[in-house]
């Protein structure tokens, strides 16, 4: 480990100048890197994502000849009432499950540092389940809760006296139960992340805080959210960019329906892409979801990329 | 550090090597199969659903094999991820598969597409269909459904469709005769509705409550389009039968508007709903004594109706892809599939796999164990498809958004179909 | 007073968050040893006769052997590129001032944002035309990319925490670069790697997509599988509890393995510079 580095006295010339060949070995190294993550970025998402945007301006199904038609799928996108019924369900079904997930997931992460360790470990995993189950098989467990007949959902709420839940059978409760769902899928993962911020934060600021007679809620507040701040940006970004394009819980529970209800952006691409072969429409689809995530998330992204200004 | 750092150095090297060679290596692992002749040099890919009838399928396609010689492999998955499936491998041209099941509702967009190999000389062919193949045989309605522009693209297998199911001994009991008409099926349903249950239903948003409604077009003597080929949904027969769907929804078991067929089927099979409307693909299940709470006990009639009886013929056929590098190998097994020998042994073993064959459909022996027969014989004297233009998918798509909402949100029957004549209209 | 109520408030809501999380996993699992007359009741029992038939169903009828196996090497394989191309890439983005840094990281993030239904057409044809589909190599390139946006900034946002005095004072002691990486930097973002590996593990373990749609029959994995016996003609409940748990059993094993390093933080000394 104590092998002389690189930069050794054996680099003839003139100080500055071996500042900058160091500066730009070190660039260099930096760029070597980067290079595979970028490879592999730019093959999987990037060219795929330049063809998309070219194949949106075509009227274009599989095996035919496309026929350029500018922003005609554009156009027909913002007159289409399902389109624009998937573009707003994917807002409700996002912002609901993002804070859901945010607020419960840092809650439970918080109680759990505050435990021993050994149980906050046993309780972590547990916690954790959900996140490591597909979505297919979370979208058949759920499917099977909702049963009107031999769900547990209807078991609990008739004991409480409820007999009317629409379940995922009613338009105005449909996308509920899936949120429900993606918030049981999905915390985990905000459990999992944050709780490994927590663990970066220095115990002495706690010490400290303790020493100065902070209360837990005073310590939340001035210690625990401000350090966690970067990996919840992080976090918001990931899981509000995933919700905003959810497709397999919604697929495996109701298929979009009923009545379009909880039609995602993403159930609508498929159908349109696979079922209906209006590949150039779907891609105008998804160009737009991108779009909508850049404005939506656009600010957040520009914000956690400034390098950090230390605490 | 230093220990964990080599540990963890050590382990990423150990399953990178693994994962690598696993990747290199996994692409030769062919199933081995016992034989009886020497085996071609050349693997056939059938690409197909799984689930009901998969296993059957194989058994069949091994049989193949071991009269012939010729390998084949069945690549089953799931049926949402088929149609994509086949689409990729046919746009790109990959020569993935040699044979695909298709129903006809993805036929109009294939041959658009310029996928499929035009079959109408190969049925011709004696020397590849073999001898006693018997194309007359086979339903005319059947070849008709694969039938574009004159030329045949796919060989019909196997025929479902949606009928009404019911409890023999139940309905007997409560004092009510075989429901026939709208009238009659209300009746019903809204009596076992008052005693908590009700009829299932298969009215999910998806392609289930648009076939009802095509039944019920048919039944009331209508359909998707008037007589010169137009779009025609404000008709007062569609709005009628639109409007049977929303009365009819109302004495549905609870849980009907988020079902397909599988899950009536179940409602069925485990004796929750006294009837319900499914499709016949599922009925083993439903008479399968080791599964079923009501073996034996079930009666099986057409879809009610308000004018005549109707039934909607629904089925899948074999296709051959135009990048398959064994057409000729392709259309052999194709026709094995479908000739009466095969198809005799298929409905042995699986009793709802109805056939085009009109040989295979008065066989007897296999009519003891499906009851259902007479119903579809009924249906069919009315029988029609789904439109097979390559817009009616969408169309299906907007009537199925519709139609949940007519079900559901008590939409009007007329707004609906007025707004999916407007949307659809000029597409055909 | 006031610290034991807080204190009982905490255990409820644990316990509250802790059967909303075991429920519907315990069901799946407790469906799996039933027999279909037993999951289709009215009153959910927990009384009955547990049998193993859909265990050897899920077993038998399907190529379960293969399936797990290529599960498992998709999953490690990507997993273990994510981690360490991840990692690197975000130590080379942060702790090196180097220029068009932000903007190769935001391109990065936005390219996480693409509908995965729009790369489906245009990556069948690349990972076709590069000779790959139908080896385990496709899924796992499309693991591996669609999981490193989120790998390069979680990572990023690991290492920016590190006070950047720990790393020059390890190269002032003589280290290089990527030795001062792997003194100063590694222990303390551990924590990280290890969400890293379960997160990125799972996705892997459980894609369906790209899994189903750029291999063949040699090459499906478990999702595929799965989805085979959940199929849109027919749910086999039993089967497809048996085979649910027996795919979710691996990872939850390995997630409570993986976790605790989550926990563990810098104990590794390193920090106390």
């Amino acid at each position: 480990m104590t092998r002389t580095s690189d930069i050794g006295p054996s680099v003839a010339g003139p100080i500055h100048r071996r500042r900058h060949s160091y500066a730009q070995k070190e660039q260099r190294l930096a760029i070597y890197l980067i290079l595979p993550a970028a490879v592999a970025i730019t093959l999987v998402m990037i060219l795929p994502l330049v063809f998309a945007l070219v194949a949106s301006f075509f009227q274009y199904s599989l095996g035919q000849q496309p026929v350029f038609i500018f922003l005609g799928n554009y156009i027909q996108f913002f007159q289409d009432s399902t389109a624009l019924r998937a573009l707003l369900n994917t807002a409700i079904f996002t912002v609901l499950s993002l804070s859901l997930c945010i607020a419960i997931g840092v809650g439970i992460s918080v109680l759990l540092k505050s435990l021993a360790p050994r149980q906050g470990n046993v309780l972590r995993a547990i916690f954790a389940m959900p996140i490591l189950i597909s979505p297919i098989i979370a979208s058949l467990i759920w499917r099977y809760m909702y049963d009107p007949t031999y769900g547990l959902v209807y078991f609990v709420l008739n004991g409480l006296g409820i007999h009317d839940f629409g379940g995922l059978t009613s338009s105005s409760t449909a996308l509920i139960c899936i949120v429900i769902t993606d918030v049981w899928h999905a915390t985990p993962f905000i459990i999992l992340v944050s709780s490994a911020g927590l663990t970066v934060i220095p115990e002495e600021l706690y010490e400290a805080a303790r020493i100065d007679g902070a209360n837990a809620a005073r310590t939340l507040f001035n210690i625990t959210l401000p350090l966690l701040t970067k990996v919840l940006v992080i976090l918001v970004l990931i899981r509000g960019t995933d919700a905003f394009r959810v497709f397999d819980l919604i697929y495996g529970l109701t298929g979009g329906g009923p009545a379009n209800s909880t039609t995602s952006l993403s159930i609508f691409a498929y159908q349109q892409a696979y079922e209906n072969n209006q590949m150039g429409y779907a891609m105008a689809a998804s160009v737009v979801t991108l779009i909508a995530l850049i404005v939506l998330f656009g600010p957040l992204m520009r914000n956690s990329a400034r390098p950090a200004n230390d605490f | 550090m230093r220990k964990t750092r080599g540990t963890v150095a050590a382990g990423i090297a150990a399953a990178l090597t693994l994962a690598l060679l696993a990747a290199c290596s996994s692409t030769n692992t062919g199933g081995a199969t016992s034989t009886t002749k020497p085996q071609s040099d050349f693997t056939l890919t059938v690409s197909r659903w799984s689930g009901p009838q998969a296993d059957e399928q194989q058994k069949l396609l091994d049989q193949y094999t071991k009269e012939t010689g010729v390998k084949v492999r069945m690549d089953a998955i799931d049926y949402a991820s088929l149609q994509p499936k086949q689409t990729l491998n046919m746009n790109t041209k990959t020569g993935q598969y040699d044979l695909v099941y298709m129903p006809e509702a993805w036929v109009g967009q294939y041959v658009k597409s310029n996928f499929l190999v035009d079959l109408s000389k190969y049925v011709k062919d004696e020397s590849l269909t073999g001898k006693n193949w018997d194309f007359a045989d086979i339903q005319k309605s059947g070849i008709d459904t694969y039938t574009v522009n004159g030329k045949l693209y796919g060989l019909p297998y196997f025929v479902q469709m949606p009928l009404l199911v019911y409890n023999k001994t139940q309905l007997k009991k409560d004092g009510f005769a075989v429901p026939q008409t709208w009238s009659d099926i209300l009746t019903v349903a809204h009596f076992y509705k008052s005693q908590g249950t009700g009829i299932a239903l298969p009215f999910r948003q998806g392609t289930a409550i648009s076939n009802v409604l095509a039944v019920l077009l048919a039944g009331n003597g209508t359909g998707f389009f008037d007589e010169s080929g137009k779009l025609d949904l404000t008709n007062p027969s569609v709005v009628q039968a639109v409007q049977f769907i929303q009365d009819v929804s109302k004495d549905g078991l609870q849980g009907s508007n988020g079902w397909h067929w599988d899950e009536v089927a179940k409602a069925l099979t485990f004796g929750q709903a006294p009837l319900g409307i499914t499709t016949t693909g599922l009925f083993s299940q439903i008479e399968n004594p080791t599964q079923s709470k009501v073996a034996g006990q079930m009666g099986y009639a057409p879809i009610p109706y308000n004018k005549k009886a109707a039934g909607l013929i629904q089925s899948w056929a074999w296709g051959i892809p135009k990048d398959s590098k064994h057409a000729k190998a392709a259309f052999q097994l194709a026709a094995w599939l479908t000739s009466k020998s095969a198809q005799t042994a298929f409905a042995k073993m699986d009793p709802s796999f109805v056939t085009f064959r009109q040989s295979v459909d008065d066989d007897k022996s296999l009519a003891a164990n499906a009851p259902w027969l007479p119903a579809i014989k009924e249906a069919l004297t009315n029988g029609v498809t789904l439109p097979l233009q390559p817009a009616a998918s969408q169309l299906l798509t907007d009537l199925s958004a519709g139609l949940s909402g007519v079900v559901t949100n008590g939409d009007d029957p007329k707004a609906m179909l007025q707004k999916v004549q407007q949307a659809d209209a000029s597409k055909f | 007073m006031r610290r034991k109520v807080f204190g009982a408030l905490k255990w409820l809501i644990l316990a509250i968050f802790l059967i909303w999380t075991i429920v519907p996993i315990a069901l799946v699992v407790i469906n799996s040893f039933k027999l279909p007359k037993d999951i289709f009741t009215v009153i959910p029992t927990l009384i009955f006769e547990p049998t193993i038939d859909n265990y050897v169903k899920a077993l038998t009828q399907s190529n379960f052997g293969l399936y797990f196996f290529n599960s498992t090497v998709v999953a490690l394989g990507s997993t273990l590129v994510v981690i360490v191309v991840g990692t690197f890439a975000a130590y080379g983005l942060t702790s090196f001032q180097l220029r068009g840094a932000n903007t190769i990281a935001g391109a990065f993030l936005v390219s996480k944002l693409v509908p995965v239904i729009a790369l489906l057409l245009p990556l069948f044809i690349i990972i076709n035309g590069i000779g790959l589909r139908g080896t385990l190599f496709a899924p796992m390139i499309a693991h591996v990319a669609l999981n490193l946006p989120f790998a390069v900034w979680l990572m990023m946002s690991f290492i920016r925490d590190v006070p950047q005095e720990l790393e020059q004072a390890a190269m002032i002691d003589g280290c290089t670069k990527m030795q001062a990486f792997w003194r100063v930097l590694f222990p303390v973002i551990l924590p990280g790697i290890a969400a890293l590996f379960i997160l990125s593990m799972q996705y892997s373990w459980n894609e369906l997509l790209f899994s189903l749609q750029l291999t063949t029959i040699d090459t499906y994995t478990l999702p595929v599988g799965i989805a085979s016996f959940v199929g849109a003609i027919s749910v086999d409940w039993g089967t497809s509890s048996a085979a649910a748990t027996l795919t979710m059993a691996p990872m939850i094993a390995i997630g409570f393995f993986v976790q605790k390093y989550i926990a563990e933080g810098t104990t590794g000394g390193a920090v106390k510079g």
